[in-house]
């Protein structure tokens, strides 16, 4: 392959003349005694350092370093100046994430906002010419998804979303390449069900992530910009629960447990069913129905089921019937998969080794350097994200929903449209 | 009686409501009426009670439905939580596609409250609800609060929603007249709507250093293809560098907004959506071509790459084929983030002639746009490019005949098997591999028929790949086929129909097998054969019938053949197989009899044990006792379903037994494994020995990191036991590491009550930290204290699972933990704990720390210094916890983190200061 990358570094090795003007540019960028060359180094931009935003200081480059973060940004000065505190020399903080995206020297832009914001921040990104780690869930809505997909396409850049899991082991269930392999192989047969439930060891976290109903407005402390934390989102009176960590338990913002947990526990399972470019095609809830129409709360299961009849059934153990025990994972007319890898014929695992390994997933700093797809890239990840979302569309609907997987709308269904596309608070469109 | 209230119920609400109170109403105290009984069911505790509430929600009429928007009130003001919730329901139901009447009833009691101007939070809430169903007929209505500061944003979002005409002739008529903060909600619907044409005289005089209008402007412009667009698109997409100065340069951000804009502006343009374009170069459409195509000649800074990307992203999906001249020239750019682009925007292109303008520039592009061509041509699954795909698999160079070899198997399904097979005659081991790989991935149905079909005709070398890609498919269905091939002239074809046989042989053609097997010459065929055999007969779902066909074949082999069988067996395990095997050791022939002490010592499972060790006690020669013990050795590593004291008892035997130090090394590895507290004792007289000592002390630290956190006296002990040994570099490492480790997790107290749960309605349990409940007062009578489930996770053992205790487990809760620690002497320590979530700790009822966090437990997450008094101190913990994981731990180290003599806990009440 040719030389890859690095296009910001280039203009700068190639425009010289006028990098002085760029008092921004931290020296080391620009090369000197002691220090890596940068074109060996990504270099990033945190975009919203509450709790994802400084957990991702652990995602690390390929040397086991973490990427040279040049630029972190929050509309929390405490937030902002704790992330100062453990970010490098050459690191600056930004109050607006749209003076990051002037930055000429940066490679990568991790997104770790609240997920309102994640589809904004990220297409813009792209627009800009950035490839972008961005948290899960990728987007609050489908159809911001369709628009980051679009977007992300257009301008020829590198996605990944910061969920592993497809990547390596797969909860209590072995590598997702081995379930992966197993599915592949037939030896489960089909149509397959697989349960993502709390008895098998999936804690949905609803409790943890529910919104309050109770919300008294308060005062906005002086440290929040407080119209920029909410950006396309309605605005709604100031509670601190709506913010930092707790604003997962608000459709406005994510989406309860859901939001939190889906992309991890159901992004492997999309990839080892072979279901990365399509979605559910009927899918239903048994929950407390009405939903509050603000704070995210309980749900009993979730059935998503495709068009070749393979379903997710996804149990909170939460509300509602408790789950029986010793249920399958994944259920096969010819086989299933148990917890501890016991399988019904027994040994199924064992039968793989002639099956050849499914095709290598490129991690995002491999992707970003040579320009192949990540395993976790823009189209897989806004597919898995779409089975959160709908499952969330049909907890808040209460009836179920038939969604068509390439136009990716609810056909003859308005209502539920109108939660798959969500205008957004001016200016900020999609 | 049940029946007869659910039926009555809609009558008796629209009476009742009609009497109650507008003004809102408290959700307790009130006087009951059915509205409010309803409200009090919401949320639904079951199923049973969810489906009798949704049915009577359903059957709400316009006044009680009235009635609770009358009770919205303003946020902070009192509790409406239900009654939203019960007209969210509403809403939701309404919008039902098969629920347009109620939706337009619906619609109207909602717009009806809204024109009475209730509080601005419910205003607010009832177009947050209108989204839901809004209709053209909610469109004046609405539009009266575009003019409202407050509501105008939101009035904008639902007029979105309608998104018919009289929605944005609304908004237009709203614009001309809208103030400087309702103008841009206004602006940025037209453009959500893709309705510029009143937005034309706003251009002209925008500024664009206000950003957020200007940019909103720009794209409510683009997206409705207006004209007062078009004049500002050619600067817009121009290199920023050639048109600006450094100043200007800094504004990356908004230049990329603005370029987008301009691109969008282009799309529709070509699309028709906006004036047509110059006559004279072909109109609109070729405008665009060859703007974007400019674009991509101007933008050649790499710093634009992307800009690249996006204009020849944008011209592929215009121009169609015609653009193929363009995305072949892009898969030979020089830049690969531009190559990949142009692979991703070719691979997305679809409409008529797109396929056979790709193929056709294949046979005239370089090697490397063909490998680009064929992958593109892969992805768009478009069987028509078949034959030109397959044409490639004779391509000289490696890399496009792998491209094509993906993109056969892609396109033709169970057809490419035809084109793939005469690829296995090569000598090329990537082209093998990839060919191997595509017949996995196609998926067609009739593949496996089609591969067996193919076998009788295949050369041998195309005949080996048949049968591994068999055996890869798990067809057991060409069983038959593959079995006719272990007769095959050619060793290599008949060798892999044997190792096809392995995954594919029925237990039925067990008997042919054998056979067959009698006829073999060739010892690798005779052990490919013999594992046949034994994979088919372990599919024997009788267990004690597998092996019988084999031992009654036994008896009529030659020796060779014997030997082999001898290894069958062991393969097929079981009593019966060891039983026959056993009786071979005292066969005459020398090669028999090793074949049979070869099987025992290779025995799959734990019933040759006692023959593994007798074998490694009689044998007289080196070999065979070496042999005999590592078979042992193994057998006792698999037999995890044995009780450890068996396990443990059998490799102190395995060390006594054994005549070399390296059979020793090897138990006392086992012995590591094993991680029971009495190996410590086993390994103490081998840390000095001359032979095996380096290898006893491994094992020792090994151990240790198996006993740590369950049992870390026992671990302390073994590394103790380590003190007087010289230890090599790694050791040491290993040991320091071990250390380290131990400090980490030792002295956790494990001996508690527990006392909870403690809950109060609808509070979570990060709110119940500052709640004072009785065990918090050492004098409280009734609080009842028990012993606590052991933590069941044994990576967990330092801390206390408050939901392993059925009786106090669960989410929104805490519970305290009590025990009391006794210290030899008055002294200041370091009070080590960790929680999940939160924790609050009294020592001697002084409240010493409080950490209200919603965190995982780990160990020594939080520290304070304390003073221990000498002789017995109470020790009380507060955990609560939110949800999923609940962990309480806690310890006393010294002032430096070192270990505390004689510190110890015991939660008896009644203790008295007799340490041990």
């Amino acid at each position: 392959m040719p030389s890859l990358k690095v296009s910001r570094r280039r203009f700068l090795t190639t425009t010289a003349g006028s990098v002085a003007a760029f008092t921004i540019v931290p020296r080391h960028v620009l090369g000197g005694p002691g220090y890596t060359p940068p074109s060996e180094t990504l270099t990033r931009a945190v975009i919203g350092t509450g709790g994802m935003g400084m957990a991702g200081h652990v995602t690390v480059n390929e040397d086991g370093k973490p990427p040279v973060t040049l630029a972190v940004c929050d509309v929390d000065e405490k937030h902002l100046a704790e992330a100062m505190k453990k970010s490098g020399r050459s690191c600056e903080a930004y109050a607006d994430w749209r003076k990051v995206l002037d930055r000429k020297d940066i490679d990568t832009i991790h997104v770790a906002t609240p997920p309102h914001w994640h589809a904004l921040i990220a297409i813009a990104a792209a627009q800009c010419g950035f490839d972008v780690l961005c948290e899960k869930p990728l987007t609050r809505t489908i159809g911001e998804g369709v628009a980051l997909a679009a977007a992300v396409h257009r301008y020829g850049r590198i996605l990944q979303v910061n969920t592993h899991f497809r990547f390596e082991n797969y909860y209590g269930f072995g590598a997702s390449k081995m379930l992966r392999k197993l599915v592949d192989s037939g030896l489960l047969g089909k149509p397959l069900t697989v349960r993502v439930s709390r008895d098998l060891g999936f804690d949905w976290k609803l409790k943890m992530w529910s919104g309050r109903t109770d919300l008294k407005p308060e005062g906005v402390p002086g440290e929040l910009n407080y119209d920029m934390w909410l950006g396309p989102a309605p605005v709604k009176p100031y509670h601190p629960h709506r913010v930092h960590q707790s604003f997962r338990g608000y459709w406005d913002y994510d989406g309860g447990g859901l939001g939190d947990m889906g992309m991890h526990y159901l992004d492997p399972v999309q990839y080892f069913l072979g279901k990365d470019d399509t979605s559910p095609v009927e899918i239903s809830a048994v929950a407390p129905w009405p939903a509050h129409p603000d704070a995210a709360g309980l749900w009993d299961e979730v059935r998503l089921k495709y068009a070749d009849g393979d379903t997710i059934l996804l149990k909170s153990g939460e509300w509602g019937a408790d789950d029986k025990p010793g249920q399958p994972f994944i259920e096969g007319p010819k086989g299933k998969v148990f917890a501890n890898y016991r399988t019904e014929p027994a040994g199924l695992f064992d039968k793989l080794d002639a099956v050849p390994d499914p095709r290598p997933l490129v991690n995002f700093e491999t992707a970003v350097r040579t320009r192949r797809q990540p395993g976790g890239n823009v189209d897989v990840a806004h597919r898995s994200c779409t089975l959160v979302n709908l499952a969330a569309m049909a907890v808040r609907l209460g009836r179920t929903i038939k969604y068509d997987p390439v136009k990716q709308v609810c056909e003859g269904d308005e209502e539920a449209n109108r939660i798959v596309r969500q205008p957004m608070r001016a200016p900020w469109h999609v | 009686m049940k029946l007869i209230m659910t039926l009555s119920l809609g009558l008796c609400l629209s009476t009742a409501l009609a009497q109650s109170p507008a003004a809102p109403q408290p959700s307790t105290g009130a006087p009951s009426d059915p509205l409010t009984d309803l409200l009090a069911r919401i949320p639904a505790q079951s199923a049973d009670a969810q489906a009798r509430l949704i049915a009577d929600l359903l059957k709400l009429d316009a006044a009680a439905v009235k009635t609770l928007c009358e009770r919205l009130v303003e946020p902070g003001t009192g509790d409406d939580a239900k009654v939203r919730m019960a007209l969210h329901g509403v809403v939701l139901a309404a919008g039902r596609p098969d629920a347009q009447a109620r939706r337009a009833e619906i619609e109207g009691v909602l717009l009806e409250r809204l024109g009475a101007k209730p509080p601005p939070g419910a205003q607010d809430f009832l177009l947050e609800q209108l989204r839901f169903i809004a209709s053209p007929a909610c469109v004046s209505a609405v539009s009266a609060l575009l003019h409202d500061e407050t509501h105008a944003t939101r009035a904008a979002m639902v007029l979105v929603t309608v998104g018919d005409d009289s929605a944005k002739l609304a908004l237009r008529s709203a614009l001309a007249a809208a103030g400087e903060k309702t103008r841009l909600p206004i602006l940025h619907a037209l453009g959500e709507l893709g309705d510029g044409e009143a937005l034309a005289s706003l251009a002209a005089g925008a500024d664009p250093q206000n950003a957020e209008l200007w940019h909103t402007l720009l794209f409510a412009l683009a997206a409705s293809g207006n004209p007062a667009m078009a004049d500002r698109v050619p600067t817009l997409l121009t290199p920023t560098s050639s048109v600006a100065g450094a100043e200007e340069l800094a504004k990356w951000y908004a230049r990329s907004c603005e370029r987008n804009a301009a691109l969008e502006y282009v799309r529709q343009a070509a699309m028709g959506r906006a004036p047509a374009g110059n006559a004279a170069t072909g109109g609109a459409a070729a405008d665009a071509e060859g703007r974007l195509r400019a674009m991509l000649a101007a933008f050649s800074d790499p710093a634009d790459v992307h800009v690249r990307c996006a204009a020849l992203s944008l011209l592929t999906s215009l121009a169609g084929a015609k653009a193929m001249p363009d995305i072949l020239a892009a898969t030979a750019d020089a830049d690969a983030e531009y190559q990949a682009a142009a692979v991703e925007a070719a691979a997305s292109l679809t409409g008529e002639g797109v396929t056979e303008a790709m193929t056709a520039v294949m046979a005239g592009a370089s090697a490397t746009q063909q490998a680009h061509l064929l992958g593109i041509l892969a992805k768009r699954a478009d069987a028509s490019a078949l034959d030109a795909c397959a044409a490639q698999l004779k391509s000289a160079d490696a890399a496009v005949r792998l491209a094509a070899i993906d993109a056969v198997a892609r396109l033709g399904g169970a057809q490419a098997v035809s084109f793939l097979l005469p690829l296995f005659d090569t000598d090329d081991a990537a082209q093998g591999k990839a060919v191997q790989q595509a017949l996995f991935e196609i998926r067609a149905e009739e593949t496996a028929k089609l591969l067996g079909e193919a076998l009788g005709a295949a050369s041998p070398r195309v005949k080996v790949g048949i049968l591994d890609a068999l055996a890869r498919r798990h067809a057991v269905d060409q069983a038959e086929r593959v079995l006719v091939c272990t007769l095959d002239a050619a060793p290599e074809a008949a060798r892999a129909a044997w190792k096809a046989l392995e995954s594919l042989a029925p237990p039925t053609q067990v008997p042919v097998m054998l056979e067959r097997f009698g006829a073999l010459t060739s010892n690798e065929l005779r052990e490919s054969a013999g594992a046949a055999i034994a994979a088919a007969a372990c599919r024997n779902e009788d267990k004690t019938g597998r092996a019988a066909l084999v031992i009654a074949a036994l008896k009529s082999q030659a020796p060779a053949h014997q030997a082999a069988l001898l290894k069958s067996l062991g393969r097929i395990g079981g009593p019966a197989a060891l039983a026959a095997v056993r009786e071979q050791l005292k066969n005459p022939q020398t090669e028999i009899r090793e074949a049979a002490f070869a099987a025992i010592c290779d025995w799959p499972n734990a019933e040759a044990l006692g023959d593994c060790l007798a074998l490694a006690r009689t044998s007289a020669e080196m070999k065979d006792h070496v042999l005999a013990l590592r078979g042992y050795l193994r057998l006792i590593e698999a037999g995890t379903t044995q009780p450890i004291e068996e396990r443990l008892r059998a490799l102190i035997t395995a060390i006594e037994v054994s005549r070399r130090a390296d059979e020793k090394k090897l138990a006392f590895s086992s012995l590591a494994k094993l991680g029971d507290e009495r190996g410590v004792e086993v390994l103490k007289p081998y840390v000095l020995d001359p032979g095996a000592g380096a290898e006893a002390c491994f094992a020792t630290v090994q151990l240790a990191d198996k006993l740590i956190p369950t049992k870390c006296s026992a671990a302390r002990a073994a590394l103790t036991a380590l003190q007087p040994a010289t230890l090599s570099d790694p050791v040491k490492a290993e040991l320091q590491r071990m250390l380290e480790k131990l400090a980490k997790f030792e002295d956790h107290i494990t001996d508690w009550y527990v006392s909870g749960p403690y809950v109060q309605k609808d509070r979570r349990g990060q709110d119940l930290m500052e709640v004072y409940f009785p065990p918090e007062d050492a004098k409280a009578k009734g609080v009842l204290w028990r012993e606590p489930a052991p933590t069941a996770d044994p990576a967990m053992a330092w801390a206390l699972d408050l939901n392993a205790t059925s009786a106090v487990a669960g989410d929104m809760r805490a519970a305290y933990l009590r025990t009391r620690v006794y210290s030899p002497a008055a002294q200041t320590a370091r009070l080590e704990v960790g929680s999940d979530d939160g924790i609050k700790v009294w020592l001697n009822g002084d409240c010493v720390h409080t950490n209200n966090a919603l965190r995982g437990c780990t160990p020594s997450a939080d520290g304070v210094e304390v003073k221990l008094k000498e002789g017995w101190n109470d020790l009380l913990l507060k955990i609560t916890n939110d949800g999923g994981g609940w962990f309480g731990a806690a310890r006393f180290r010294g002032p430096g983190g070192e270990h505390l003599e004689g510190v110890y806990a015991k939660r008896g009440f009644d203790a008295q200061a007799s340490p041990p």
